[in-house]
């Protein structure tokens, strides 16, 4: 089996706060991994360093993706690498339109890959097999990139284009979050759709819904700043009855111990 | 502007506006003689426009006004201007190549002569038969503020071009303003332009200047004119050297069932205002103003548009867009008079603009000036900015950091 992604170690501050405290994560080619956490524990930071968002400074250890040091890399590179995060707060951008979005994303990462750069009509045919997965209605397409989309248009939207962009590291926000349980199905179904030997899923969720559907190899905790507790399924099923409380209890005194 | 600067900047036109009497005094007639007199009279009282003028609030011209310009160079490095001309061919056209705001034969390719169609220098109308322009240049018309009335005391030379006979002109015809020379110099070209009765034209003006041109500043008018039933299609091009200024007054009338559609696209230049005036005369004329301003570093571009319907049934649409980055200073004034007794207008305005840093900066003023009833006017603008999250968004789908910003 092919590690894809290796997080050694891992501290980052924001304005000045250490988040990240020492974060160990290893995925495996054909892995998917969720993360769960209570609120503020660094899990959007977590995902906000691994695609090199402004505004953190990583302090000690090290990220290794396909072998390759990942923080050396700029936010296209690690997208044109294969690396996609789907985000908690998909942002507006008003006066760009979605399809024209979409297309230079994908001509960024084709061109860089050595493909052809695919002109209107091919990229339209694409299209239009992946919208059916999300089952997104075509004229969202014509707007301005999440522009007055709905809470939940916006989160289909990530899906949609996580499969057109097809990516090999896939991390997922709360991608679940604020969506009613037909749109919940329909993104999962994205996730399971999306699942190939080669490519590895990170699922950062609040619910032990998400994770019914799209059954997890490993299931991980994060709390303050550190993932203090990693099991399989089970874990998900047990956080979801008795909280983090007997975790993030367990991990101080482990902490102090 | 203090005043001892107003004054000064008049002493620097002066020293050519006295040399140009001297030079036209008893060669020209003696109504355009007088016509020159008039609208230096006018520059001379009004001097150059301060930001306390309403028309001017936003855009400064004491650059203009604190340069002491010659006359441009007469002497032409062909090689440069070839140049300059090629880098902005547009393929299938007629080419008229006016160097420094005179016309230049030898860079210029008018092909076949096409029937209907009367392309001639202004020098050359004026040697031969001035009285044709007396009706454009001894109107006050396009006398309206200090700029044109500059360039009706003090131009050279330009163009005229006529259409006549109910023809539609296959081949546009593109007019490249190139400016070439060192130091800095001022030339004020002028254009006529003459779209008879069921007559269309497609005009093309490309403003471009030659490898190491100095501060060249060009002062041009345009006086359009659209018959019954004709349509021009009239794209100009500001692609200035970065050093330039640019000032130009764009004055379009338009008759019953013609339609003007402009293209206003503005790149170049240091310091760039365009002035148009459209005024739609009689039923059923129409025109369609649009505009790109794509600025960046420390460009100042003011575009200053009005639309006078003065007719019934007559209809405008206007969409004005800008991209401003750097420091540079993107200005939108668009104003629509819509006369007593224009009943059934329908004019639409629309003004976007991305503001891409946070040293760049838009003013966008649209105006409505309504006094008939039985009208359909709307107007919008808006100044978006790119932020960091947006950015962010982009480069973590590949769209680099570059065409995040740009895109
Ligand atoms: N740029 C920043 N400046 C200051 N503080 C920050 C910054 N980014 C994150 N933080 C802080 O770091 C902590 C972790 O935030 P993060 O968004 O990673 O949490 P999370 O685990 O994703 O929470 P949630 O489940 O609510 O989404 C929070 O206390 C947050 O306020
Ligand atoms: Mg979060």
């Amino acid at each position: 089996m092919t590690t894809l992604l290796q997080i050694k170690n891992l501290k980052a501050n924001a304005a000045g706060k250490q988040i990240l405290k020492g974060i160990d994560l290893e995925v495996n080619a054909g892995e998917v991994h969720a993360i769960m956490g209570p609120n503020g524990s660094g899990k959007s930071t977590l995902a906000g360093v691994l695609t090199g968002r402004e505004g953190y400074e990583i302090t000690d250890g090290s990220v290794l993706y396909q072998g390759k040091d990942l923080l050396a890399l700029s936010p296209e590179e690690r997208a044109r690498e294969g690396v996609f995060l789907a985000f908690q707060y998909p942002v507006e951008i008003p006066g760009i339109s979605n399809m024209f979005f979409l297309r230079a994303a994908l001509n960024a990462i084709r061109k860089h890959r050595g493909q052809e750069e695919l002109d209107a009509v091919d990229f339209m045919a694409l299209v239009k097999k992946k919208l059916e997965v999300v089952h997104i209605k075509e004229d969202l397409l014509k707007r301005p990139v999440n522009a007055g989309f709905s809470g939940g248009e916006k989160k289909r939207n990530e899906i949609f284009q996580m499969a057109v962009l097809e990516p090999t590291l896939c991390l997922l926000d709360e991608t679940d979050s604020g969506l009613d349980i037909d749109a919940l199905r329909i993104v999962a179904d994205g996730v399971n759709a999306m699942r190939s030997p080669e490519r590895a899923m990170v699922l950062v969720t609040h619910y032990e819904r998400l994770l019914e559907y799209v059954n997890p190899d490993r299931v991980h905790v994060l709390a303050h700043g550190r993932i203090v507790k990693s099991g399989d399924r089970e874990l998900a099923r047990e956080l979801e009855k008795k909280g983090y409380g007997w975790i993030e209890q367990a991990a101080k005194t482990g902490a102090t111990a | 502007m203090t005043a001892a600067e107003t004054s000064l900047a008049r002493t620097g036109f002066e020293a050519l506006w006295a040399a140009k009497h001297e030079r036209v005094r008893g060669r020209e007639p003696s109504w355009l003689l007088q016509a020159r007199e008039n609208a230096w009279a006018l520059f001379a009282e009004r001097g150059f426009p301060t930001r306390a003028d309403e028309d001017w609030r936003s855009t400064n011209v004491a650059a203009i006004a604190n340069t002491a310009y010659a006359t441009p160079s007469r002497s032409l490095d062909a090689k440069a201007v070839q140049a300059a001309c090629a880098s902005v061919a547009v393929p299938g056209s007629v080419r008229v190549v006016l160097v420094n705001g005179r016309f230049e034969p030898s860079a210029s390719d008018l092909g076949a002569p096409q029937h209907g169609l009367t392309i001639e220098s202004l020098s050359a109308v004026l040697a031969s038969g001035p009285e044709t322009l007396r009706g454009h240049l001894a109107s006050q018309r396009s006398t309206v503020n200090a700029f044109s009335a500059l360039n009706a005391a003090l131009f050279e030379d330009g163009l005229r071009l006529r259409v006549s006979g109910r023809v539609a002109i296959e081949r546009p015809i593109h007019v490249i303003h190139v400016t070439t020379g060192p130091g800095a110099f001022a030339l004020h070209p002028r254009l006529v332009v003459e779209v008879g009765n069921g007559c269309e034209l497609e005009l093309i003006e490309s403003f471009v200047g030659a490898a190491g041109v100095g501060t060249a500043f060009t002062n041009v008018v345009q006086d359009v004119r659209i018959d019954d039933a004709a349509t021009l299609r009239h794209v100009r091009i500001v692609e200035d050297a970065v050093t330039a200024q640019h000032v130009g007054m764009t004055r379009a009338a338009v008759a019953k069932d013609g339609r003007y559609a402009s293209v206003a696209i503005t790149r170049g230049g240091a310091l760039v205002r365009n002035d148009l005036y459209v005024t739609l005369d009689a039923p059923g004329a129409s025109c369609a103003l649009d505009g790109l301003y794509a600025l960046d570093g420390s460009q100042h571009a003011d575009q200053h548009t009005t639309i006078e319907h003065a007719a019934p049934h007559c209809s405008s649409t206007e969409l004005y867009r800008g991209i401003v980055d750097g420091k540079s200073r993107g200005v939108f004034y668009g104003r629509i008079i819509v006369r007593h007794g224009a009943l059934k207008t329908s004019a639409e305005q629309e003004n976007n603009n991305l503001v891409l840093s946070n040293e760049a900066l838009v003013d966008s003023t649209p105006q409505l000036e309504i006094f008939a009833d039985d009208v359909q006017c709307r107007h919008g603008s808006t100044i978006g900015q790119i932020d960091e999250a947006q950015t962010y968004y982009l480069r973590s789908r590949g769209i680099g950091a570059d065409e995040a910003r740009r895109s």
